[in-house]
């Protein structure tokens, strides 16, 4: 994707609950980098472990510094990725200007980013559109 | 070629693989310090090193050196060595067959 396309992207549609449109996008795009970070796991441990092995990933949430692990099965995992807009974080690492808690698991919550733009950022970047 | 020189230079590439994707991605972010897969020769090895983009793009530089968790560089069986120590990570510095097959199989190179 060219740089171009990204500022066209990243173009809010609306505004949900009092969001920074700076903080908004630093979010969304530290997410991407933790998402990013997760598939690279997922697809090494495809290479490298057994087909039932759960999956040992890092949390998804916005905070730079977060060094917290998740542990999900390949399933849960794919039933995440198959939705752009849904990541998975330790429980209470949930930003609530930019995004809801809509399940849990084992030691995760799952949120949604919420419409304009974490849902754009999350959708922009998700890199299995670009497969 | 020695297989265990082949094999530690073929999980070390494959690390690389990954965290080549990861730094497209941080490129774009305003992350201080990026997680990136370790590239020891472990291949179950799924630990985690923040390093910067720049020491990140400095070690890119040159295809033989790979950045680790401080101590996983004993995973390469005597064909790594330490080059230096960061905050929280090793570079280290494939040698001999493992080194000539790291750099055939740089994606950058």
């Amino acid at each position: 994707m060219t740089p171009r396309s990204w500022r066209q992207i990243w173009i809010p549609v609306a505004e949900p609950r009092g969001m920074n449109h700076e903080r908004a996008r630093r979010i969304g795009l530290n997410e991407a980098v933790f998402r990013q970070v997760n598939e690279q796991l997922e697809a090494l441990a495809d290479r490298f472990s057994s087909p039932g092995d759960a999956l040992d990933l890092i949390c998804e949430c916005g905070d730079a510094r977060c060094d917290q692990r998740l542990v999900l099965s390949r399933s849960q995992y794919e039933r995440l990725r198959a939705d752009p807009v849904l990541f998975a974080v330790v429980p209470g690492h949930v930003a609530p200007d930019v995004e809801d808690v809509v399940g849990h698991g084992s030691g995760y919550e799952v949120v949604r980013k919420q419409a304009g733009l974490p849902t754009d950022v999350a959708a922009a970047t998700d890199p299995r559109r670009h497969r | 070629m020695d297989p265990i020189a082949e094999r530690v230079a073929l999980n070390n590439a494959t690390f690389r693989d990954a965290n080549e994707g990861i730094a497209r991605q941080a490129s774009r972010s305003h992350l201080e310090r990026v997680p990136f897969v370790c590239e020891c020769a472990n291949p179950r090895c799924m630990a985690i090193v923040r390093v910067t983009l720049r020491d990140y793009e400095q070690v890119r530089r040159e295809p033989t050196h790979f950045i680790t968790v401080p101590g996983h560089e004993t995973s390469a069986r005597g064909y790594a060595r330490v080059l230096r120590r960061g905050d929280g990570f090793s570079v280290i510095e494939k040698r001999d067959d493992a080194a000539q097959l790291a750099a055939d199989l740089d994606p950058r190179g």
